[in-house]
């Protein structure tokens, strides 16, 4: 019995040390260099445990509230967007009954590029003299002038949480999708049977139905908008590494912050106490989802 | 008991994953001093865009056979030089960082002393302000220049003669009246255009119009020395372009260099201050339309009068942490002497190099377009150190852009600017 359980733990042994390296020992490592004071001794870091003195820093750091406050606006405005879309494009993708693998794969287009190439198509779209957004709305006479799409502060964070919202409708409209077809035709009948309207069988039989998976959609985009980066650098940042969430600081989620104090300003402890309140974030928003979901589906 | 030797096992995998990260730097034998072994250099960007330091690289590997030099390249020197400190190793001995990031990576001892690169006959080759940006508070230096990228002002002579203007303008006065002259956004055509990217474009640029306005970034103790007349009549000048006279496009804060380049070369803009590097690019790319229009002068003058200009700089560094310092020197020593210059103003268009007496040879005089407006540039402009430099560009690129988006007043930011650099020290 002893030697059935060393081979079983030999066996997983390669797995638990690529876990115990690439996600154990950094999160061990972020939390200490949150409570710990950095120095450099020869170009090396060097770091001594301080306390909790970068966490009450962040109450007064002004960059800090503004990110938290951007991070907000984009997370809650991302994920209800994306959450409305998805779901009426899972719904007419639903009805479809011809051409049904080439319609999905036409939804799940914007979901396979990498959020960088998505980030840097749009940058061009939005671009104020070349861009096709702007072409396009002067055309069909929405819009007078160019618009800087980025560069104005009340377009730049809206055109972000579009990016934002046009990357994952795939994702979310392929598991609601997946999600509708578990929905016995059954009951449809029932509400049609009884009187009822399309808009009774959506809310008295669909949204019910598609309630955890709704759930599961809300948890993981939760958590992907609230550590979001790549596609904010493409649109706001620059190639030259400095994310400064231009114009004017409207656009500076937690993410880019993260980045600029650890990379561009050296401040690493900073940084990782940042990076800590994102993570805790996450764990309370995945807690409450998780709670959320029926014990049984 | 049972567990033991997987313990052990595991134990051990993660002794020899704890050692050093970095790729180890091969001494082969090779004595303290002596130039030899193997060394990694940290080139900034593609290779590819870089002639003439591959061509100066082969010639090194010519000329020092003893030494192997892995080339490596990589678009984010400062992540990569961060990651270094924080994770440790050796992971390159030399590399091309702009300068503007150099300053943080000397306060924190990770760059090596190159004052025995620059002997007096060297030193007197680079003119006074040129080497401010790569010499530390201790005095040393700590980077030899490679190549600079010096800013001109760009004119479509066509765009201008149309308007009926016969030279370019010389003051920031002119800039308004010809910029007027010439916006027609109707036509897409705008007067003038730089790039504020909120990167360490928008921290060059406002210094090149401090400089041209008469004053300076810091004072020698690092305090702010730009919340004066001088940086209100600067920061002022920008934003009224942007925003009074309107003659950029209103995106002007999201345009890098290559945007600005872009705008200029398809004629949407008549006058541009980019980077030396649009010559090249005006001149040669297929879609490029003032082929045969191309103005270069040298940057108007603001109140101050003086011909100025910051100066962008990447320069060539050694690593403390380098296991051969002795080749790192040698290798930079041969990548900035006179011939590896003359290589870069011939070879690599667009990039430049300091010192005057390279832009004097008859070779590179015959070759080289607009040599004597870049070279006379070159001369005029200056960069400034900052230990906290990261800290400062990113204060006065958030600074800046409130007040070119207009959710502070010049006045406002430039104060709010000043509190928040005297604060680093």
């Amino acid at each position: 019995m002893a030697r059935n359980r060393l081979y079983a733990y030999s066996f997983i042994s390669p797995a638990l040390f690529v876990v115990l390296a690439i996600v154990v020992y950094p999160v061990f490592f972020l939390l200490q260099l949150s409570v710990s004071e950095v120095s450099f001794v020869q170009a090396r870091m060097a770091t001594t445990l301080s306390g909790f003195n970068h966490f009450s820093d962040l109450v007064s750091d002004g960059a800090f509230l503004n990110s938290a406050y951007r991070t907000g606006i984009f997370t809650v405005s991302s994920v209800f967007l994306s959450l409305i879309a998805g779901l009426g494009v899972a719904l007419a993708v639903n009805k479809v009954r011809k051409g049904v693998t080439l319609v999905r794969l036409a939804v799940l287009l914007p979901w396979l590029l990498p959020p960088v190439v998505s980030g840097l198509i749009w940058r061009w779209m939005f671009h104020d003299q070349f861009g096709l957004v702007n072409w396009i709305l002067m055309n069909v006479g929405l819009l007078q002038n160019r618009q800087p799409w980025m560069a104005d502060v009340a377009t730049a964070m809206p055109s972000v949480i579009w990016v934002d919202v046009w990357i994952h409708i795939p994702f979310v409209a392929i598991i609601l999708l997946a999600g509708l077809q578990t929905i016995p035709d059954e009951l449809y009948e029932a509400v049609r049977v009884d009187g009822g309207s399309s808009l009774h069988s959506f809310w008295h039989v669909t949204l019910p139905l598609l309630r955890p998976y709704l759930l599961v959609v809300l948890l993981i985009r939760a958590i992907f908008a609230l550590r979001v980066f790549d596609i904010v650098v493409m649109l706001a940042g620059s190639k030259f590494g400095s994310v400064a969430g231009a114009p004017a600081g409207t656009t500076q989620v937690f993410g880019l912050l993260i980045w600029q104090r650890a990379i561009e300003h050296l401040k690493f402890a900073e940084s990782a106490a940042i990076a800590v309140v994102v993570l805790v974030l996450t764990f309370i928003v995945s807690f409450f989802s998780i709670k959320m979901l029926p014990s049984k589906t | 008991m049972t567990r033991l030797p997987l313990v052990a096992a595991l134990a051990s995998i993660l002794c020899a994953c704890g050692g050093d990260p970095g790729q180890p730097t091969a001494l082969d034998g090779i004595a303290d001093g002596e130039v030899g072994g193997s060394i990694t250099f940290l080139n900034n960007g593609p290779f590819a865009y870089d002639p003439a330091t591959v061509i100066n690289m082969d010639r090194f590997d010519a000329a020092h056979p003893e030494v192997s030099v892995s080339r490596v390249e990589d678009n984010d020197i400062l992540a990569r030089l961060a990651t270094l400190v924080a994770g440790g190793g050796e992971d390159f001995d030399v590399a091309e960082p702009s300068a503007v990031n150099v300053p943080q990576f000397i306060d924190i001892a990770a760059l090596m002393p190159l004052d025995d690169l620059f002997p007096p006959e060297e030193m007197a080759r680079y003119p006074k302000g040129t080497l401010d940006a790569v010499t530390g508070r201790d005095g040393h230096i700590y980077g030899k220049p490679h190549y600079v990228l010096p800013q001109v002002l760009l004119y479509n002579k066509r765009l201008l003669a149309e308007a009926g203007f016969d030279r370019p303008p010389e003051t920031w006065e002119e800039i308004v009246a010809y910029g007027k002259a010439l916006t027609h956004p109707e036509k897409d055509q705008w007067g003038y255009a730089f790039g504020l990217a909120p990167n360490r474009d928008t921290y060059h640029i406002f210094a090149s119009y401090l400089y041209q306005a008469g004053a300076t970034l810091f004072h020698e103790d690092y305090t702010a020395a730009f919340n004066n007349d001088a940086g209100r009549q600067a920061l002022q000048f920008m934003v009224d372009v942007l925003n009074t006279h309107k003659i950029a496009p209103a995106g002007i804060t999201t345009y890098d260099g290559d945007a600005v380049q872009d705008l200029f070369i398809r004629g949407n803009a008549a006058m541009v201050q980019n980077w030396g590097y649009t010559i090249d690019r005006a001149l040669n790319r297929e879609e490029s339309v003032v082929r045969d229009d191309l103005g270069v002068a040298l940057l108007p003058v603001g109140p101050s009068g003086e011909l100025s200009g910051y100066l962008v700089m990447f320069p060539l560094v050694a690593t403390s942490s380098t296991r051969n310092p002795a080749t790192a020197k040698a290798f930079i020593d041969f990548m900035t002497d006179a011939e590896s210059q003359k290589r870069m103003l011939i070879d690599e268009p667009g990039n430049a190099v300091v010192p005057p007496d390279i832009f004097a040879l008859p070779e590179v005089r015959e070759r080289v377009p607009f040599a004597s407006e870049i070279g006379t540039m070159i001369e005029a402009s200056r960069a400034e150190y900052h230990p906290k430099s990261g800290q400062v560009v990113t204060i006065l690129v958030e600074e800046v852009h409130a007040a070119m988006a207009m959710t502070k007043s010049v006045e406002q930011a430039l104060a709010n600017a000043e509190a928040r650099v005297n604060q680093l020290m």
